[in-house]
């Protein structure tokens, strides 16, 4: 029986394994991801081994045929004691409380752009102060360049964890922090709110899309521009807008100037609604402005009657926002 | 009439407890009152254990509609709340009413009515906790309740959160007053002849948990005050936008909440330092070595509680100096498994199922241990904070290192407690089914963890990778919960089957096995005294149930009270003789009317308020009425 287990968890150990690479922590994109995550390995190795030892010193104990003599059995317990108990971890823990003190002492680099992310239930301004873009639950970078996240909430406290480019770093009323994020290679990392925030925690997912530099600068000028001029049928839509969604939500350059929802100047652009809840399409997006508590109940957006003659107009409109 | 019948024949009349209901409401026998702990605390434990399984239910498949997302949050924070707060920690307090006075060679804890009342109060704020359920405003922020979320009724409005911060207050009393008890009774009433170099290792543990207990719950219960002074009266402690701080709430909690990982670890470590030797057929290796990792362990707890808070942006040197006190704490948990593996090593190995739950223990433990380092290390735990590594690597520490010892001290001490022997048959098969249900249940939230999966999330999407992985562990949940039921089982197959277990039916060599399975209300009918760590298994050590000179003295003609001695010193000389209450319903009422007060908080209402002031204060003077009158102790 004890055979058995043992196979079992060798069997988990094989499935840990292999599921290096499949992502999160074990696909690190970027310096800010590689210290833990090398980390992340040196332990699991030590652990395991260590784990091992002491399984197989049980299953020798429980075969083994005792000493007779008292005096002799005393000897072994005070030596086993000693081994296992102070000279076997200690050369370990000193390793780990060197690596833990050398990886956070190595970890400054000047940043070559500051981004601020701010939180709220359920869902994560970003904002660009020296492009002047504002968005929301996407944060755009350019890849080989040290970013430093600057972390801010006015609710309750949220948490930034995209596991493939960093550790966490929690947002919390009346404090700013910061966190350094770095990608190698172009590509979409998701993550999601880790500090429990209320009803739709589940619900808040960000995304780190990193591009080539000068890929970047493009996605950034057409970002900075404000909304496009308007068609007679999107002017129709804008007016909806204005009319039933203003109040909440802002877009550059009219009058819609809300402050309580995401901006949604280049909503359009975005590849989620809600945070990463449903996909952003015509499908989706009609629902979410219909009733967004249908699709992610709790949340702050309540549902709009829109007259059905102005929802075409509106999504028209909303999926002009590019 | 020989003088031991003479004795036996007064301590009966002298210590019965009332029949019927009467004596349900006013006795104050440690027994009684330890195996209500123990009864409530394992009701609490199938309650938590359900809500677990409908969390597992709708985590078993992505994009699940099983639970509403607000339904999920009430039920993680109350099975949460309910394991630690309402199973965890009562029933080490249960193990330790019961077995602390009958290891030490006693009638009964230093205090009784104290005692009594810290059972009522347990119980009636369990009862306060989940009138949550029955108004329909439950507890939905995790927990540990962090604010702002739960300070403020602008994020949590209702009641839930008031049922909790009151909840966990008025729980505190029962806590705080049970940890003196014990305190008291370790030091004042061992054995005459139990030093403190020969008390059981699971009195030395409990004594460590009395001590812990003591300093650390001051925080939890002023943390919870704070925040509820914030809720009712609009104070600002946590309000960071009046000038209050979110974090100093965390800092609150877990200067308890840290050294709580210890409260419930260690007297786990009491019960396996018990379970082994006896199954060993030796002497715990390292007595010395044990207890001094035990008080060892007492203190460095008390240094580790910012690694909970990483993640919200230690300094570095803040950060390097909880981190290496969390690597330290290693070293005494490491010195603990080799004395026991040690002991086992130079023991005659004799199975049973109380010695699986011990190795179970082992194979868990161990590997909570290790994630225990691999959490302490910042650059690591930022990854793991908040996912599902935590979660497993809680799991694998609270189950492994409590609910497994729990279970071998019910299959140990059950037959002492009942006087019937459990089925070693179903008690494997419930050890097996339960080892592999928890380590399938557990071990792949490690990976999932680091795949990305943040705890406490009603549903995920698919196509994350992690739909196997909660599968897997949906399954194993279910199957944990088998074995326990299996468990259950063989508990009332032995009370169906009454097959009489004997004084010392595993051969055991502590005081508690020394007199009869179920003990008499006096547990002793000879105030047994002790030369040895294990007075029965010495061959020249005096006979316990030999009467001697004080027991005359004790049952000497006179008023008949409760009587019991009184030790002192290191040496636990004969002190003198302690008198000790009798059965008494003013804990019952004094618990109630604190009830009503915690009612009238919770409903901010000056009329029941006053009420139970009035109700309260009426208990108390009555509960001291006798000795006002000069009378009774």
């Amino acid at each position: 029986m004890k055979r058995h287990v043992f196979v079992l968890a060798l069997l988990a150990l094989a499935t840990a394994c292999s599921t290096a690479g499949e992502g999160g922590a074990f696909a690190p994109a970027g310096e800010t991801a590689r210290q833990p995550y090398l980390l992340t390995w040196l332990m699991i190795i030590l652990g395991t081994a260590i784990y091992l030892l002491v399984g197989a010193v049980l299953l020798v104990a429980l075969r083994r045929r005792p000493a007779a003599e008292e005096a002799h059995a005393r000897r072994i317990d005070r030596r086993m004691i000693i081994v296992g108990g102070l000279l076997l971890p200690a050369p370990v823990l000193l390793l780990l409380l060197v690596a833990n003190i050398a990886i956070l002492a190595g970890q400054d680099s000047d940043p070559t752009m500051r981004i601020e992310v701010e939180g709220y239930q359920y869902w994560w301004e970003v904002r660009y102060p020296e492009q002047g873009i504002v968005t929301a639950n996407e944060v755009h970078i350019p890849t080989g360049e040290p970013i430093e996240l600057v972390l801010s909430t006015e609710d309750v406290i949220h948490s930034w964890w995209v596991p493939e480019l960093s550790g966490k770093r929690d947002l919390i009323p009346g404090q700013t922090n910061v966190l350094m994020i770095e990608a190698d290679r172009p590509g979409i990392y998701r993550g999601q709110c880790a500090e429990f925030c209320g009803i739709q925690h589940a619900n808040m997912a960000m995304f780190v899309v990193a591009h080539e530099p000068a890929e970047f600068a493009r996605w950034a000028a057409s970002q900075a521009a404000p909304a496009p001029a308007l068609t007679a049928d999107l002017q129709r839509g804008q007016d909806v807008f204005i009319d039933n969604c203003a109040g909440c939500h802002a877009v550059q350059g009219t009058p819609a100037n809300g402050q309580e929802g995401p901006d949604l100047t280049h909503f359009a652009s975005r590849m989620t609604i809600g945070a990463g809840t449903v996909p952003n399409d015509r499908g989706h997006l009609g629902g979410w402005v219909a009733n967004a508590q249908s699709i992610k109940p709790g949340n702050l957006m309540p549902p709009i009657p829109i007259p059905a003659s102005g929802m075409n107009d509106l999504l028209d409109y909303l999926e002009s926002l590019r | 009439m020989t003088t031991t019948a003479r004795i036996t024949e007064r301590l009966e009349r002298v210590w019965a407890d009332a029949p019927g209901v009467p004596g349900f409401f006013n006795t104050v026998d440690h027994k009684r009152i330890g195996v209500r702990y123990l009864v409530t605390g394992f009701a609490f434990f199938l309650i938590a254990g359900v809500q677990a399984l409908l969390i597992r239910t709708q985590l078993a498949v992505p994009e699940n509609d099983f639970l509403s997302a607000e339904a999920f949050n009430r039920l993680f924070t109350m099975h949460g709340t309910t394991m630690i707060f309402l199973f965890n920690t009562p029933i080490l307090s249960g193990f330790g009413n019961y077995f602390v006075p009958l290891m030490l060679g006693t009638r009964d804890m230093a205090f009784p009515k104290l005692n009594a009342v810290s059972y009522w109060i347990y119980l009636l704020s369990g009862f306060f906790l989940y009138g949550s359920f029955l108004v329909g405003e439950v507890p939905n922020t995790g927990w540990f309740a962090y604010a702002p979320l739960s300070s403020e009724e602008i994020f949590t409005p209702g009641l839930g959160l008031d049922f909790w911060t009151l909840g966990v207050i008025f729980l505190g009393l029962s806590t705080t007053v049970g940890g003196i008890n014990f305190i008291v009774t370790i030091f004042k009433m061992r054995a005459p002849g139990m030093t403190l170099s020969r008390m059981p290792l699971f009195v030395w543990a409990i004594l460590v948990m009395s001590f812990l207990i003591l300093f650390s719950l001051p925080a939890v219960t002023l943390g919870p005050l704070l925040m509820e002074f914030d809720r009712a009266f609009g104070m600002a402690f946590f309000d960071a936008a009046r000038g209050g701080d979110p974090i100093l709430y965390q800092h609150l909690f877990w200067f308890w909440g840290h050294p709580e990982v210890y409260i419930l670890f260690v007297p786990a470590i009491g019960m396996l330092a018990m379970i082994i030797p006896t199954f060993a057929r030796r002497p715990q290796a390292g007595y010395t070595w044990v207890v001094a990792s035990l008080v060892a362990i007492g203190f460095i707890s008390f240094g580790v509680w910012v690694h909970h808070m990483f993640a919200t942006g230690v300094p570095f040197l803040a950060a390097s100096f909880f981190s290496a006190a969390g690597l330290v704490i290693t070293i005494p948990s490491a010195i603990e498994i080799f004395a026991w593996l040690a002991t086992l090593w130079t023991g005659r190995i004799r199975w049973g199922t109380p010695l699986l739950f011990a190795l179970g223990f082992l194979s868990i433990f161990v590997l909570g241990g290790i994630t225990g380092v691999m959490v302490s290390m910042v650059p690591f735990d930022l990854q793991a904070t908040d996912s599902y590594f935590v979660v497993a690597h809680l799991h694998y520490v609270l189950v492994g290192g409590v609910v497994f010892p729990v279970f071998g001290a019910f299959y140990y001490w059950l037959p002492k407690i009942t006087g019937y022997l459990m089925d070693e048959r179903l008690g494997g098969t419930s050890f097996w089914i339960m080892l592999i249900g928890f380590h399938l249940t557990f071990f792949p939230m490690h990976i999932v963890g680091l795949l990305g999966m943040p705890r406490r999330v009603y549903t995920f999407q698919e196509g994350l990778g992690w739909d196997g992985y909660n599968m897997v562990q949906s399954i194993g949940g279910y199957m944990f919960a088998l074995g326990v039921l299996v468990s259950v089982a063989a508990f009332v197959l032995s009370l169906i089957k009454k097959t009489p277990a004997g004084n010392n039916p595993w051969n055991a060599g502590t005081l508690e096995w020394a007199t009869t399975s179920p003990p008499a209300e006096y547990n002793f009918a000879a105030m047994p005294a002790v030369t040895s760590r294990y007075p029965l298994w010495s061959p020249d050590a005096p006979d316990p149930t030999e009467p001697r000179a004080y027991d005359v003295v004790l049952a000497a003609p006179g008023e008949e009270k409760h009587e019991t001695l009184g030790t002192a010193g290191l040496d636990a000389e004969v002190e003198d003789i302690l008198v000790m209450p009798h059965p008494s319903y003013w804990p019952f009422l004094l618990a109630v009317g604190l009830f009503i007060g915690f009612v009238a908080m919770l409903l901010r209402s000056a009329p029941i308020g006053v009420v139970g002031l009035v109700w309260t204060v009426t208990s108390m003077i009555g509960w001291h009425w006798g000795e006002l009158k000069g009378g009774d102790h």
